[in-house]
């Protein structure tokens, strides 16, 4: 387990170089000026020729693409990814402030997700073809297919402008978490919900699910000691990878809801060409990704002791 | 689940449609009481955060949310006249010269006078930003300090012009304690806190030298979202709002406990056609096809519909309140679809009876190009103008720029034949935007003054009228003239609406004088209804 995991540390650099070099190049490649865009939002009007020329030499851009690159680079392997153009403030700065806000967002709906979705999905499954099952299944359907942006509004106008039960807008106690964290949650607990009936049906029909029904055990103790154990690979491939999705449908969410996060700031950063903070963001998801990867991967041998005992039979 | 479950689900559902009805009947009642409220404290509701901390461009508490931290030497009313601020009066004294009288007995918010010497202070941060070279205060700049109260200005190179640019926010005078992230200016309210896209909240400054604010706190809550902002407002989570969008705009009026502030003229939309196009995209440089164009547009129309009556037609690209009396002498062009194809006929553009005009072979396609500052504030004008001048014959294609930067790339490469724009006067300089947009002598090949400038005769009247007038009623006068020539005469400009700046209130907001220029906008004699 120490060698595997040591591999897949190693495995990181050329992620991270391969990420890098992606991340700058895609960003370069999209039509704009991140010169203009700065001195038009920092002097409130269009910029003349002259100065966007100074702002390009000031910000480095009229340097050839493979000395920028290699100049960031050298910067980032030391902690120093750059100055953001939308704020003026280090881009480490920049992403330390807005990452708590957006793992905040996205820890809640994940937790959400799988509190109600696994649940849901067992139940559809152990009344597989019934009037629940069906409804489950509407209504998972429905929660992958409403766009977040207007599920959005629909919330905020059912339990804010309607009902003030709960704050339109903002961070600030557990009672603004709970409108973004459920339309961030919607589609995440759909699939989860689709994907543990269906794993768990393909369960039900083997053989050592009748033995243990055979044996005397309850319906419930059956579905989770037995059923959901043996359907947990898939759900735990998509619940790992699911929770760096949330980073990326965070974007429509902390907008409508004016959460200041990092989904949030890259989309003003694509916006105006923020290329330092973009290529942060960039090299920090792949980070994640694979991390991810490396946890799922992981949580695998716990939930598969064949995956465990499999390579000590081949090493034995 | 169980029955006994079934019908606790049912009662929780009828309690919460009950506590719905319950609050959408009282939550919104009308303040029908004058007196003032105990607690003095607004929370309103601003766009996108756009605040930049960098020492060398510090706008914190300035622009683009203008949270009354600073004050400037002289300040723009609403009709867009200059008036005295921190300076209590002024001279220029050729050859390039302004002297400033300032105003005494002013103190910043940390205690320190308010001197010449500040203003040298800010002048010389303005130039090492380089936010000062576009109004010559730049390294060449000379800042005299004639006494406490007497400071002399003679910009880098010849502005008559200087005394109109002062008034915008960026142009504040600050503290030299002042910094990017914690600014002190002489305005009415001081700085307490700032969370990046979060909020900014300032408090009355008792020592302020004016008319002190009846609020006791701001706070400015950073809401990107236009329809977001408008149920904040509904949920009364904050009292006021700006930039309402005009989609919303009746809902907000007809809600009780609310109202809809409207500014005069405060921006525009306009379309600007490349008249030096390049192969593909030259259409613009014929002028008849410019004038069709214009003339093939009704403008009353997409002021009703596409703006809501949010907006009002006008002749000029800048809001006409700038041009004073000048404004009448711009005549602006009908709507005549009947004439517009009677010129596209004597150009030889042949159809135009429920077909797309030709001439030889090739079809009569204008490509419109739309994404200033974002494709959404145009609403479907785009799809208006593409039917009106499919009217006489015009195919137009519409271009969607997904931001600001494709918009000016594909502007800068001359990849459209028409750009429409949405455009604001923040400073009280008439000549500001054809002066910057189309003056033509010395544009490189992507600049604007190339693509749209009329040239010659245009660039004449900047470089007299409005470069070197003496005073304001010049710059006014120059302006028109170069309004004239942009929109009367070349048709490179074809103004489709002026726009009003929408602010949603709740009812209790008192004294709130909604300002055409949202950067300027006053909060001093505001003040909340018990």
């Amino acid at each position: 387990m120490k060698a595997y995991l040591a591999r897949r540390v190693v495995y990181l650099l050329p992620v991270w170089l391969f990420v890098s070099l992606l991340a700058f190049g895609l960003g370069r490649l999209a039509p704009g000026d991140p010169a203009r865009d700065v001195l038009g939002r920092t002097t409130g009007r269009q910029p003349t020729e002259r100065e966007v020329v100074a702002e390009r030499h000031r910000l480095g851009l009229d340097r050839p693409l493979p000395v920028q690159y290699l100049s960031w680079l050298s910067g980032a392997v030391r902690a120093n990814l750059g100055t953001s153009y939308t704020t003026g403030e280090p881009v480490s700065q920049a992403i330390g402030r807005t990452l708590p806000a957006t793992l905040q967002l996205a820890g809640a709906a994940f937790l959400l997700a799988v509190a109600i979705g696994l649940p849901l999905g067992l139940l559809a499954a152990a009344k597989s073809w019934t009037w629940i099952d069906h409804l489950i299944r509407a209504a998972a359907l429905l929660g992958a297919s409403i766009p977040a942006f207007w599920l959005g509004y629909l919330l905020i106008l059912a339990f804010a402008v309607r009902t003030h039960l709960l704050p339109a807008f903002g961070p600030g106690g557990p009672s603004h978490l709970v409108l973004p964290a459920c339309t961030l949650a919607l589609f995440d607990l759909a699939m989860l919900a689709r994907l543990t009936r269906a794993a768990v049906l393909e369960t039900l029909g083997e053989d050592y699910i009748q033995t243990a029904r055979a044996k005397g055990l309850r319906e419930q103790q059956t579905l989770v000691r037995h059923a959901l154990r043996a359907a947990l690979v898939p759900l735990v491939t998509w619940t790992g990878m699911s929770f760096g999705f949330l980073f990326g449908y965070s974007v429509v969410v902390e907008t409508v809801f004016a959460w200041p996060g990092l989904g949030y700031a890259t989309v003003l950063a694509v916006q105006a060409r923020d290329y330092p903070f973009l290529q942060a963001f960039v090299l920090l998801m792949g980070t994640l990704f694979v991390l991810l990867n490396l946890g799922v991967d992981i949580a695998y041998t716990w939930v598969d002791p064949r995956l465990r005992f499999g390579r000590a039979l081949a090493a034995g | 689940m169980r029955r006994s479950g079934r019908l606790s689900v049912l009662r929780i559902v009828a309690a919460v449609a009950l506590a719905a009805a319950a609050c959408t009947s009282e939550g919104t009642r009308q303040s029908t009481s004058q007196a003032p409220a105990a607690r003095q404290v607004l929370t309103v509701a601003a766009a996108a955060d756009g605040y930049y901390e960098n020492p060398k461009y510090p706008t914190i508490g300035r622009y683009p949310t203008n949270a009354g931290i600073f004050e400037t030497l002289v300040r723009m009313t609403p009709d867009y006249q200059i008036a005295p601020s921190l300076a209590t009066s002024w001279q220029f004294l050729p050859p390039n010269t302004w002297r400033f009288r300032l105003r005494t007995g002013v103190k910043f918010q940390d205690g320190t006078p308010f001197t010449a010497d500040a203003v040298r202070f800010t002048m010389r941060q303005l130039a090492a930003s380089d936010q000062g070279s576009y109004i010559g205060i730049d390294k060449n700049a000379k800042i005299k300090v004639v006494d406490d109260a007497t400071v002399e200005i003679t910009p880098s190179f010849p502005n008559r012009r200087l005394i109109e640019q002062l008034v915008h926010p960026s142009n504040s005078i600050v503290a030299p304690t002042s910094t990017a992230t914690h600014p002190i200016g002489a305005g009415p309210f001081k700085f307490v806190s700032y969370q990046r896209n979060r909020e900014i909240t300032v408090q009355r400054w008792d020592g302020y030298w004016g008319p002190k604010p009846r609020l006791e706190q701001i706070t400015f809550k950073f809401i990107p979202d236009g329809n977001a902002r408008v149920l904040a407002l509904q949920s009364g989570q904050v009292q006021a709002s700006f930039d309402v969008p005009r989609e919303s705009a009746a809902e907000v009026q007809s809600r009780s406990g609310l109202r809809l502030a409207r500014s005069p003229v405060g921006a525009y939309e306009a379309l600007y056609f490349d008249i030096r196009g390049a192969p593909g995209f030259d259409l613009g440089t014929d002028p008849a096809i410019r004038q069709a164009v214009a003339l093939a547009i009704n403008r009353d129309v997409i002021v009703k519909n596409v703006w809501q009556g949010n907006a009002e037609v006008i002749q000029t690209m800048i809001p006409p309140a700038i041009l004073g009396p000048s404004a009448s002498s711009l005549t602006g062009f009908p709507f005549d679809p009947t004439q517009a194809k009677q010129l596209l006929d004597q150009a030889g553009w042949k159809g135009g009876d429920g077909t797309i005009r030709t001439k030889g072979s090739r079809r009569l396609t204008l490509t419109m190009v739309v994404g200033f500052p974002n494709a959404d504030i145009h609403g479907s004008m785009p799809e208006a103008v593409k039917a009106m001048l499919a009217d006489v014959g015009i195919d137009l294609k519409v271009v969607t720029a997904p931001d600001e930067n494709t918009y000016s790339d594909r502007l800068a490469k001359g990849q459209g034949d028409l750009f429409a724009e949405v455009g604001n006067q923040n400073d009280a300089n008439p000549c500001f935007l054809p002066d910057l947009l189309f003056y033509f002598h010395g544009a490189g090949h992507g600049d604007y003054g190339y693509r749209f400038g009329p040239g010659a005769a245009f660039d004449q009247i900047i470089d007299t009228k409005c470069r070197q007038g003496v005073n304001h009623q010049d710059a006014q006068q120059g302006a028109a003239g170069a309004m004239h020539v942009l929109i009367d005469e070349t048709r490179t400009v074809i103004p489709i609406a002026g726009i009003l700046r929408l602010y949603g209130l709740t009812d209790k907001i008192q004294g709130f004088q909604a300002n055409p220029s949202q950067t300027n906008q006053d909060w001093t004699s505001v003040w909340l209804a018990a």
